[in-house]
């Protein structure tokens, strides 16, 4: 049976901070902000002709901003970097991963 | 431009272990397991069908094992995949289903496209989730 691996949950502390920051900053596309109940609410988005998506979630059992090693792939590392610098977004220089380090 | 989720590092103790666990009870194929260097070794799975993979991290990330939690993985069946887990020994939850904002049981025989779902743990604690939906194009 296939099994897919479809959304990875992002621990924020602000939903429209984080909302704000991943879609008009870092371009990623709002599928869902749906309220749940009891004050919660799904919010989903994908990075364009991605195959997964992130939620962005308050209620994890783990403090906002400890999620780690996600990996974005594009084709183009100096145009993604100049679009998330034009957007504002504190992205680090492009470094190359050589002998190990 | 494309902008792919391509991997989600999931933050393990043994790497050995975590690697039985996946490969062998959940069933993910391992694409690499190469050794970068004394301290560092990257191991790569990924789902049967998944556009995304994992990492399985130890000495290269700073979240503490098992403090990944809720990664949704998708299945066309989740009794079949429940079933699935179990006989392979992993200690997988009892089927929920979400239902006006909170989880309830599931019923024999209940549609459980979009709101089915079960929870099982990895060794180390990192939480899984697997919902139903239907299978799509």
């Amino acid at each position: 049976m296939e099994l897919q691996l479809e959304v990875i949950p992002v621990p924020v502390s602000d939903v429209d901070l984080a909302k704000r920051f991943y879609s008009e900053q870092a371009g990623f596309v709002v599928d869902l902000d749906t309220p749940l109940g009891e004050g919660a609410r799904l919010v989903q988005l994908t990075p364009p002709g991605s195959a997964c998506s992130i939620h962005l979630n308050t209620m994890l059992g783990v403090p906002p901003g400890v999620l780690e090693g996600l990996q974005l792939m594009v084709s183009d590392i100096e145009a993604a970097r100049t679009e998330l610098v034009d957007r504002g977004v504190e992205a680090t220089p492009v470094q190359h991963i050589d002998d190990g380090a | 431009m494309d902008w792919k989720i391509e991997v989600v590092t999931v933050p393990v103790s043994d790497l050995d272990r975590s690697i039985d666990f996946y490969a062998n009870k959940v069933g993910f194929a391992v694409d690499i397991d190469f050794k970068v260097s004394d301290e560092v070794r990257l191991v790569q799975l990924t789902p049967p069908g998944s556009g995304c993979s994992i990492h399985l991290g130890r000495g290269t990330i700073d979240m503490e094992p098992g403090d990944l939690d809720g990664v949704f993985l998708v299945v066309p069946d989740v009794r079949a995949a429940q079933a699935d887990l179990a006989e392979k020994g992993v200690d997988v939850g009892e089927i929920l289903v979400f239902d006006n904002g909170a989880y309830r049981s599931a019923l024999e025989g209940e549609n459980l496209d979009l709101v089915g779902c079960v929870y099982f743990n990895d060794p180390d604690g990192n939480r899984w989730c697997v919902q139903q939906i239907p299978a799509r194009d």
